[in-house]
């Protein structure tokens, strides 16, 4: 999960910096929009939720192909402890992942902007934007974690983790103009660049406060799962 | 005081009894084999004492501590194996011990001690997917020894161990026990239990049919006695006298059967009364036998 965006924007840097050695005219839109959206953004929006569904079922499946959970339950340690460090390390994890990406993306323009002057990120004052992006970019990341994890504790094989996160990014994709597609978790990471492109400061939107909503109640009811498979399992 | 003891236990799984009335005494510094073959509830038993299945309030005490309203408190004094070790695949043996110690809040040098009392210390910085199944036994004890717990619960520990490795595990467990600790030990190998054990516990079909020591198991077996003599008249009096039974009476031979705490007592008799006992042979039952009798009833 930390890996991807560094995997993502060092492929993209290189991809434009061999692809601006035939570039000479300066790049006359917003460069941020332009590296984001037309570079970058496509690996997150389709690839992203997969690398969360694999992150999400892997802190469970470690445990059920051990047999682990067991020994867990004799050690003087609460169940909610125990689901609690996992929650803790999800937040963790989605916001350090959304916090790289941040820096990265800082990193790709000051290195494409001195090494390369046709995209002149200085120009832009996107700041306040960038940074609003990647912590709406963390509550989407949680929120299809949450779900996620409300999956994994479901099931047992990692196939349905991906399949349920390729759907809800296909539904999200074909059904962007219904009323109904602010409440598909994977919609947010579609929705987060259409607010980047119209420059939208505001940190609380529809889609905001519904993935926040989500986050609670996909981790209570993976609460209640976790403590009803862990009855079984034992 | 037991350092565990159960009061009534019983246990239904869809509503099928596995457990009825289970009243299992374990004394103190004692280490206690838990027999019973496949099904019988062992498994059963040992998840219910430590907490992983529900048991009713007042059922199941450690150390007079009562488990539903003390199970943290408990857990940080026993020790557990519970059927196959359980470890993470992809971290070092040593790894997954300073895991459990991070837990438990013990001291690193404990790590060590474990490692070195289950013959580990030369493979600790092996990934544990690497391990043999003896290796991931020894270091399921480890795991289990690591919070240096007044209580081992070990549920089949001899599985998958080579004769070399059974051999030391039995040593380990007898040296725990000089220290002051007390052991449950489910298995299977009734000659390790015999070997090994000072109380047996036998469960059949959900309830305990034997519970003691085992001397007084052992003493309590009737054992045949085949004696050689000519003064069969005379023995076969004694008998009669002593409500002993006679198997059979062949020229000079006769077959008794008596219990095997009476056997020294016996032959001082006829010595006294001067039997001419020219040989006698007994034939003594194993632990497997007495299990074998008294789960067929």
């Amino acid at each position: 999960m930390l890996l991807f965006p560094i995997a993502v924007f060092s492929f993209v840097d290189v991809y434009i910096m061999y692809d601006s050695t035939n570039l000479t005219e300066v790049c006359t839109v917003n460069p941020w929009i332009f590296i984001l959206q037309r570079y970058i953004w496509a690996f997150y929006t389709l690839l992203y939720p997969i690398v969360i569904s694999i992150f999400c079922f892997s802190l469970f499946d470690i445990e059920y192909k051990n047999d682990y959970l067991k020994k867990l339950f004799t050690l003087p340690v609460n169940t909610s402890n125990i689901f609690g460090a996992k929650v803790l390390y999800i937040i963790m994890m989605s916001f350090m992942s959304a916090m790289i990406s941040y820096l990265l993306l800082l990193l790709s323009a000051f290195i494409l902007e001195n090494v390369y002057s046709i995209y002149p990120f200085n120009r832009y004052d996107y700041s306040f934007a960038n940074f609003i992006f990647f912590i709406r970019l963390f509550i989407a990341t949680l929120s299809i974690a949450s779900l996620q994890l409300l999956v994994s504790t479901s099931f047992k094989t990692f196939v349905i983790p991906i399949c349920i996160a390729g759907v809800g990014v296909v539904l999200s994709l074909i059904s962007q103009r219904a009323e109904f597609v602010v409440f598909i978790p994977y919609f947010s990471l579609f929705d987060l660049m259409n607010k980047y492109q119209s420059g939208s400061t505001d940190l609380l939107g529809k889609v905001e406060i519904i993935n926040v909503t989500y986050i609670f109640v996909f981790i209570t009811f993976a609460y209640l799962k976790f403590i009803s498979l862990c009855k079984k399992r034992i | 005081m037991y350092a565990i003891e159960t009061k009534d236990l019983s246990f239904n799984y869809k509503k099928k009894p596995l457990l009825e009335s289970l009243d299992l005494q374990i004394p103190t510094g004692s280490i206690y084999g838990y027999l019973g073959k496949n099904g019988a509830g062992k498994s059963t038993t040992i998840k219910l004492l430590l907490g992983l299945l529900p048991a009713l309030q007042n059922t199941i005490y450690h150390n007079g501590l009562e488990l539903n309203s003390h199970k943290r408190e408990i857990l940080s004094m026993v020790g557990s194996l519970v059927e196959s070790p359980a470890y993470y695949g992809n971290l070092t043996g040593y790894e997954n011990l300073l895991y459990l110690k991070n837990i438990y809040g013990c001291n690193s040098q404990k790590i060590y001690d474990v490692l070195q009392k289950v013959n580990l210390i030369g493979d600790k910085d092996k990934m544990v997917k690497k391990y043999s199944s003896g290796m991931k036994q020894r270091l399921g004890i480890a795991m289990a020894l690591l919070n240096d717990p007044n209580t081992l619960i070990l549920d089949e520990p001899l599985n998958g161990l080579d004769p070399e490795g059974v051999y030391e595990i039995r040593e380990l467990i007898i040296d725990l026990k000089k220290e002051g600790k007390t052991i449950l030990l489910s298995s299977h190998i009734l000659s390790e239990i015999q070997k090994t054990c000072t109380h047996v516990g036998i469960l059949h079909d959900g309830r305990l049919c034997y519970q003691g020591t085992l001397v007084e198991l052992m003493n309590n077996v009737s054992v045949e006695i085949n004696i050689q003599s000519n003064d069969i008249l005379k023995i076969q009096q004694i008998c009669m006298e002593s409500k002993i039974s006679i198997n059979a009476i062949e020229q000079n031979n006769i077959l008794i059967t008596l219990n095997k705490g009476e056997q020294k007592d016996f032959m001082t008799k006829l010595d006294k009364e001067g039997v001419n006992i020219q040989k006698s042979e007994s034939v003594d039952k194993d632990l497997e036998e007495i299990y074998l009798n008294l789960t067929k009833r």
